[in-house]
């Protein structure tokens, strides 16, 4: 398992820039529908108005930065740790940016929208505290990353952080049902029907489904960006 | 119930996600860039270290080691220094990377 990540593939160094990244391009123009439909092709609010279509922006990102890119985290994380596979570990690194910035425009987009209907930026209830907390700690795996060198220590200690940044989730999402907060209970996740009007919860499937693929995409690139690295390292260390 | 105007909270919303999402993707093809500069050098001087083995092992068989020796300790400088001007030629010229 250790010599995946050994040898630099032929032509690698020509790879990421030599073909269109179709996953990339088709992602983007699926978000850009995405931002079409909600922008002129779905119902404004009554009580919040246009500031209500943040929520297009802010729950797939916040689903899919959570329960994806976290879910991934840990699981790769936890199964490196059983069958000490480079590329697990190498998943895992990838998953974690890629939630890192999901949750990042959770957190922009969630005062944004706040201010308006909340009256206030920001609330230190748990469901937002929580938040910001597993940002940091997303931001300490990836700090935690460059500052081991050694492979095999570096991939241990990070699995450990990954599944323990990924225990954050569930309390995440149970938060608004154990503690008081100003955050709304769940319109989707919840074990009765989705309450949102057809035509907004189709927007919000579409923008959910536009920036899942958004999410593949970047996975894929991040995925390739790290393996080619690992392979340069062992070139360079071979040469040295 | 008339609706509240707050049109620019969605739109600056629009704008953080947009430059959020753009952002990271430049950077991360910034790192892309850099990163194949980095292996066409690596590629360029174990290319360059392979032709200098051969050559030291078709000399002869007693100072193959001690050419060996030498070549592994000018690696990183003269022969990556060597690399340079072959990417420029070679790697880059074929239009492999643009």
């Amino acid at each position: 398992m250790e010599s995946h990540a050994r040898s630099l593939p032929e032509h690698t160094s020509a790879r990421p820039e030599s073909r269109p990244d179709w996953l990339l391009l088709t992602a983007v123009l699926a978000v850009a529908g995405a931002l079409v439909r909600i922008l002129w092709f779905t119902p404004v609010e009554l009580r919040q108005g246009v500031a209500q279509k943040i929520f297009y922006l802010h729950v797939p990102a916040a689903f899919i930065g959570l329960y994806f890119a976290c879910g991934i985290v840990a699981v790769s994380s936890l199964v490196y740790l059983w069958l000490r596979d480079e590329r697990l570990d190498l998943v895992a690194e990838s998953a974690a940016e890629i939630a890192f910035l999901f949750l990042s425009v959770v957190l922009v987009t969630g005062p944004i929208w706040g201010k308006p209907v909340w009256g206030t930026w920001w609330s230190w209830d748990a469901r937002l505290t929580l938040s910001l907390f597993l940002w940091f700690v997303l931001l300490g795996y990836m700090l935690l990353r460059s500052a081991v060198e050694d492979r095999s220590a570096r991939a241990r200690f990070s699995a450990v952080m990954g599944v323990l940044a990924a225990l954050l989730v569930p309390f995440i999402h149970m938060s608004v049902y154990l503690f008081r907060t100003l955050h709304p209970m769940p319109i989707i996740l919840k074990p009765e029907r989705p309450s949102l009007p057809n035509e907004m919860l189709v927007t919000l499937l579409v923008s959910m489904g536009a920036f899942a693929l958004l999410f593949a995409a970047l996975l894929r690139r991040r995925y390739r960006y790290a393996h080619l690295r690992e392979g340069v390292v062992a070139r360079e260390e071979e040469l040295a | 119930m008339n609706t509240p105007a707050n049109d620019s909270y969605f739109y600056v919303a629009l704008i953080a996600a947009v430059v959020i999402y753009g952002g990271y993707l430049v950077v991360l093809r910034m790192r892309e860039r850099s990163l194949v500069k980095r292996a066409q050098v690596v590629d360029a001087a174990s290319r360059v270290s392979a032709a200098d083995s051969m050559r030291g092992s078709a000399n002869g068989g007693g100072g193959g080691i001690a050419s060996g020796d030498a070549m592994d300790s000018n690696s990183r400088s003269a022969n990556v220094g060597a690399t340079d001007s072959n990417i420029g030629s070679a790697d880059i010229g074929d239009g492999s990377t643009s």
